[in-house]
This record gives C-alpha cells, structure tokens and sequence, in this order.
C-alpha cells in the first residue's frame, strides 16, 4: 500500500521541494525503512505505468494508423486491378466488334453468288428440282431437295443455301464433307475460309488464314487466287 | 518528411504535436520490413511491433529532451533502435515458445515471473484507475509522466495559473488515482 500521508512527501521530493535537511531525512528513510521504501517504489511504479498507459494507447494508433495504410495499399490494388479488367474487357469487346465489322465486309465482298445448274427442259435431272428452287432463291426447298442426294455437286449447293439462310455452322459441316478429290474442293474451300472468318473466332480464324494460304498456291482457279491473296492482306 | 530537417521534426514534436511520428512511419515502415524480414528473418507482426516501438522511443526521446541532436540520418537512428526492438521482441517469443513446449521454467525466470505477478498494482489496473479520473487530472498526468513536461509548461498548457498550482493538482490528481487503485487492489483480493 501507498499510504496516503507519504504521497505529499514523495511529490514533494520528486518535484525538489524539500529542504536540504529533510531532502537527507527522506534519502536516509529509504535506507532504514524497508516499508517506506517499498511504498515509495510503488510510488514510482504508478508513475512509469501512467506513462507505460499513454505510449500504449499512442501505440494503438499507430497501429491504426497501419491497419489503415494497409486497406488503403488493398483499395489501391483492387481499384487497379479493375481498372486493368475494365481496359483489357473494353479492349477485346473493341478489337472483336472491329474484326468481326471487318471480316463481314470481306465475306460479303468476296462471296460470290453461283447461278447454280443448268437445268435442261428435255429431260428431268436429278439436281433439276432443288436447281429451280436455287435459282428461284426457294432455299427451304432447296436444301430439302438436296440433303437426299448426298453428293459432292448436292453438298456443294447445300452449303450455299445454308449460308444464304444464315445457317453458318451448317454450311461449314457441310463444305467439310466435300472431298479433297472433288471438282468442288477449291471453291468449296473458299467458301470454307470465308465462313470461318464470320465466326470470329481465334481458332477458326487461323483455319481460314490455311486455307487462304493454300489457295494462293494452287494453279487451277487463278480468279480464287487473286481473292485469297486479298482477304490475306487484309486479315494479316 | 524527406526533404524535412530532422530539427523541424523534434520542434513539432516538442510542440505537443504527434503528426510526424505517423509521417515517419508512413515513410520508413515499409522499407524496414523489408529490411527486417531479409535481415534477421522477423515476421510482419514482429517487423511491425519492433518499428512502431522503434517510433515511440525516438518521440519519448524527444519529448524528454534525451535526444536534441542526430548524429546520423532519421531513417539509421530509427532503424537501429527497431533492430534491438525486433531482437528483443524474437528473443522474448523464443523464450515463451520454449516455456510454453517443454513445460520448464528455470529457478530465475520463475522467480521473475512471480515478482511482476506479485506487484501491487498491474499496468492494467492502473490504466483501468486513469480512466476513472476526471478529464484534467488525466491530462496532467498525462503531460507530466508521458509527455515528461515540467510543472511551468504544464501550467501553460492547462491554463493553471502558475507552476505551483499545476504541481498542486498534480499531486491531487495522484492521490486520486492512488484511492483508485486502492479500491481496485480489493475488488482484486475479494
């Protein structure tokens, strides 16, 4: 215990306000006295604790102030990040929607119309029926007409027809069946390569540069050549 | 903080104003854990603990007027107090670790352990006590002990009159708190 008398005695000291004589007393006492001793050294004690309390709580602050800094660094760090996502999503949305304006405009300019089989009055052909409805652009009937026949000839105006109805995917199943031994092969594989640059789609992009690729080399259909060369110009 | 002079620092700091010291850590903490993690292998939480500490004794130091002149940079003297202030802190967590694993505690330690439990007053209890006090007696003491001011610029800063009676309510204010503790220390033994 800090006995209540002994506290004026110790501000007293602590402050220097004690005489020379009594100043000599009290340094005495705290040889003789064990007691007195021990309650001035608590004394002490509650001093360094009142201090000890005022650095914690600055302390505290300053811890505060780090778990602030810290959320800070990670608002920062989120903030960028989804300004970097919003740039990278608004980039590829603005590149995509460029390509794919572009590569329209190359199939559209590129894709040639076929007139499609003559169809002689004399006599009744198999691909007579579908060719009336081709040429009358009756592609529903035309595309019933033909999907029997299972023929290089029939698949090669089914995937005109599908194109025409904007069946992309179907088309593109179907210029595919078309053999690499066919008459229709070349222009089948045009039509392929343009078909792949609607889709957009990396992968597909590529198949379309092969093909272009390809029949910029090949010999037979110089008029095929010469546009292949183009689109590759023009999508490289 | 950089191109600040270290003086303008312990000026404003003297002047009772605690915004450098968050300046400063703002500026050196994040290289000092760094520093500390490469160096001596320390832990963000130890880093952290060992520089913050670090802050706190360059203002008591200030404060008091232990330290009126730096010899080196700001950023040397603060990291070399963090540096004792981190081994002390891995130090201390070792020897708990160790107390904690196998069960022992030497004679000494024992001994020491027991002497801060057997103190009379805890640091809690005195925190616990301050809050008790009226607003002016906390501020006092405040000054006088923490911020280490004499009893004149205490005067000042409280409006008191003049020195004596700041010391007068200083010593007022210690009784107070001392009665606090009191009940404290029974509500503690009951």
């Amino acid at each position: 215990m800090i006995e209540e008398g002994n506290i004026d005695l110790f501000e007293k000291y602590q402050h220097d306000d004690l005489t020379s004589d009594e100043k000599k007393a009290f340094e005495a006492r705290l040889v003789y006295d064990s007691e007195f001793k021990e309650s001035y050294e608590k004394y002490l004690r509650v001093g360094q604790g009142i201090s000890e309390h005022y650095r914690l709580e600055l302390k505290n602050k300053l811890k505060d102030f780090d778990t602030q800094l810290s959320e800070k660094k990670k608002i920062s760090y989120w903030k960028l990040t989804g300004a970097i996502a919003v740039v990278f999503i608004l980039g590829i949305t603005i590149t995509r929607l460029f390509s794919a304006n572009n590569y329209e405009t190359i199939v559209t300019n590129h894709w040639k119309k076929e007139i499609g089989l003559p169809v002689k009055m004399s006599t009744k052909g198999k691909y007579d029926d579908a060719m009336n409805a081709f040429k009358m652009e009756e592609w529903s009937t035309c595309i019933k007409e033909l999907q029997p026949l299972q023929t290089d000839t029939a698949n090669y105006y089914l995937g005109l027809s599908y194109y025409e109805i904007n069946e992309y995917q179907k088309a593109i199943a179907t210029f595919e069946q078309i053999p690499s031994t066919s008459n229709y092969i070349h222009n089948a594989q045009f039509r392929l390569g343009l078909l792949y640059l609607l889709s957009n789609h990396p992968k597909d992009i590529e198949k379309a540069i092969n093909l272009f690729q390809q029949l910029s080399n090949q010999t037979d259909h110089p008029e095929l050549v010469q546009s292949a060369k183009i689109i590759l110009e023009k999508i490289k | 903080m950089k191109q600040t002079n270290y003086k303008d620092i312990f000026n404003q700091i003297r002047a009772g104003e605690e915004a450098p010291i968050f300046e400063m850590y703002k500026n050196f903490h994040k290289e000092f854990l760094k520093w500390s993690t490469y160096q001596f292998k320390a832990t963000e939480d130890q880093s952290k603990d060992a520089f913050q500490e670090a802050i706190l004794d360059f203002y008591q130091n200030v404060i008091s007027g232990h330290l009126t002149v730096l010899t080196c940079s700001l950023k040397t003297y603060l990291f070399e107090i963090g540096k004792h202030k981190l081994l002390n802190i891995q130090k201390k967590e070792a020897r708990l670790t160790y107390n904690d694993t196998i069960q022992l505690i030497d004679n000494g330690e024992f001994e020491s352990f027991m002497d801060e439990e057997n103190k009379e007053y805890t640091q809690e209890q005195i925190s616990q006590a301050l809050e008790e006090l009226p607003t002016d007696c906390q501020e006092v003491l405040r000054l006088y002990y923490f911020k280490e001011y004499d009893m004149e610029s205490i005067s000042r800063e409280m409006n008191y009159k003049n020195a004596d009676t700041a010391k007068s309510k200083k010593s007022l204010c210690m009784k107070r708190l001392i009665q606090e503790l009191a009940k404290l220390s029974k509500v503690f033994i009951l």
